[in-house]
């Protein structure tokens, strides 16, 4: 989110107050993924609904502050979007996996794209909404690895099968990881937008590497 | 009187409301337009819209202006319930499953982020910053007022205060800002909206220790829910704090508390409760609040919509359930 601050963009207080608004959200909405879906009776996981429900109103509160109620509109309308991308996990819903990943990034990134918008920060966009989604499906990967199953994970399986396609999910999710990167690692090298040393970074955040990478990407 | 009837002469206006609500919980997602539906057909007193619809008739009444802080007020309430049940581990609501009972807690956690998100989208067609700060801070209040609530939850040494702190977030505030806002929102003079602020304040305390003492004396069919469903999760409320010192009571409160109470010694405890003055004094407590209402209502300005705001305030200081 703080990609047009470190890359020297123009950066009042109203930028910073609107971020951590947008980051509130975030607590927000990772509060309530934490809820279990059965017996949820514990103190630590009634404090944690609180806790998201709190977020929710803060963030509401930090923009009114700032009497900024086209962001407000804007943000809560993308968290319609979010939740509804999220029960999708609940209903049975068969798509593609592409479509499962365009699910995958709004639920990730969404808020924050609108954040860039709302501040003409737009040139950011693909680098967030790509970004967000390495993340997640390293997580997902790393939750595999782990024996851990989540609701997405069994959606996508679902709608493979349901599908009839005989592919193996999680070859899917590395394949995905992989050719996000690459995409990741062209669009930063190629970027006239992006300061060295913020290409720097995001290379080593996303455990990118420029020759290599590039090279697969011939190959293929 | 039922209530309803008490709303007659706002018919229209609310049927328009219901019609909103209809809408606005509508959803590309069929399982969060379900579970939001469910919710809303269950039905429900629909206080926080009529009081946001009474207060703007001291100011320039528009209906289509109002529907956008009346709905999402009711919006607030709902999202705050879904939660609240999963909290409360609560499997029943208005007679009917809650929807983290007939989904789950995970299903529950999104309808109530997708509708509070969508009371948001709604009040933001108003564009008075003022009304945002309002509504905002209530709702961080209201959820302060929450985590106290778990912090004090089997705690039976408590005092007073605390409880009146804990149903001034709870309940008060979120009826005082729908009074305040759609007096303020319908450009209603400052006077009047202070005089409006406060009687939602006073009438929210009066309800809510109602609300509490109809856990106590109400059947369980009239609430939908075992009698006496407060204190076996913890909740400390008024009658209780009227008999927590009480010989007789400390014993049997204790047991209740240490989720051991078997269902014949539920039955036993509700019927001493009932029997006991604490039930009157709870009831003086919410008659002094409704008192208070009362006389701020005395100082708005001349209307027909002060006798509604009357009659409704009294029956909800009588109401049986």
């Amino acid at each position: 989110m703080l990609l047009p601050l470190l890359n020297g963009n123009q950066w009042n207080d109203e930028h910073e107050q609107s971020a951590i608004s947008v980051a509130v959200i975030y607590s927000a909405l990772a509060a309530h993924d934490q809820i279990k879906e059965l017996n949820a009776s514990s103190k630590s996981q009634q404090l944690t609904v609180l806790a998201g429900d709190y977020y929710s109103g803060l963030y509401y509160q930090m923009l009114a502050r700032l009497s900024n109620v086209e962001l407000i509109r804007t943000l809560s309308n993308g968290i319609i979007d979010i939740s509804e991308k999220k029960a999708s996990f609940y209903d049975d819903v068969k798509q593609s996996f592409e479509e499962w990943m365009t699910s995958i990034q709004t639920i990730e990134s969404l808020s924050i794209e609108q954040y860039y918008e709302h501040f003409n920060f737009n040139q950011y966009k693909p680098f967030v909404r790509r970004g967000m989604l390495i993340h997640r499906i390293e997580h997902e990967l790393e939750l595999v690895k782990q024996m851990k199953v989540t609701r997405f994970q069994e959606s996508l399986a679902y709608s493979e099968q349901y599908l009839g396609y005989s592919r193996n999910w999680q070859e899917l999710l590395k394949l995905e990881l992989e050719k996000q990167k690459i995409i990741m690692m062209d669009e930063i090298s190629h970027s006239h937008l992006l300061d060295n040393s913020i290409q720097q970074f995001l290379v080593e955040m996303y455990g990118l590497r420029l020759k290599e990478q590039v090279l697969v990407m011939r190959e293929r | 009187m039922k209530l309803k009837m008490l709303y007659s002469d706002m018919r229209s206006d609310l049927d328009l409301i219901e019609i909103e609500l209809e809408k606005a919980v509508n959803s590309s997602s069929d399982l969060l337009n379900e579970a939001s539906l469910h919710l809303l057909l269950a039905g429900g007193k629909r206080l926080r819209p009529v009081f946001v619809l009474l207060a703007a008739k001291f100011g320039h009444y528009q209906i289509e202006r109002m529907l956008r802080v009346a709905v999402p007020l009711e919006l607030i309430h709902m999202a705050s319930l879904v939660h609240d049940d999963v909290i409360d581990d609560s499997e029943m609501r208005r007679g009917q499953l809650t929807v983290k009972a007939q989904w789950n807690n995970r299903v529950a956690m999104y309808t109530g982020d997708f509708i509070f998100a969508r009371a948001l989208e709604y009040i933001t067609e108003i564009q008075k910053p003022e009304a945002h700060r309002i509504l905002s801070y209530t709702m961080v209040e209201i959820c302060v007022g929450e985590i106290l609530q778990i912090e004090d939850k089997f705690k039976l040494d408590q005092r007073l205060q605390d409880y009146f702190r804990r149903i001034k977030r709870k309940t008060a505030l979120l009826i005082s800002s729908s009074c305040q806002l759609g007096a303020l929102v319908s450009d209603a003079d400052p006077k009047t909206i202070i005089h409006l602020k406060r009687f939602g304040y006073y009438v929210g305390m009066s309800f809510q220790i109602i609300d509490d003492i109809l856990d106590f004396t109400s059947s369980d069919k009239e609430l939908g829910k075992p009698a006496g469903s407060d204190l076996i999760q913890g909740n400390i409320t008024l009658p209780i704090l009227f008999l927590k010192d009480s010989p007789e009571f400390r014993p049997a409160l204790e047991h209740a508390l240490s989720g051991n109470m078997t269902e014949i010694e539920r039955l036993e405890l509700i019927k001493r409760i009932r029997e006991s003055d604490a039930i009157a004094k709870s009831k003086a407590i919410s008659d002094r609040y409704l008192k208070k209402a009362l006389k701020e209502i005395d100082e708005l300005p001349a209307s027909p919509a002060k006798k509604s705001l009357r009659d409704i305030a009294l029956y909800m200081g009588k109401r049986k359930f």
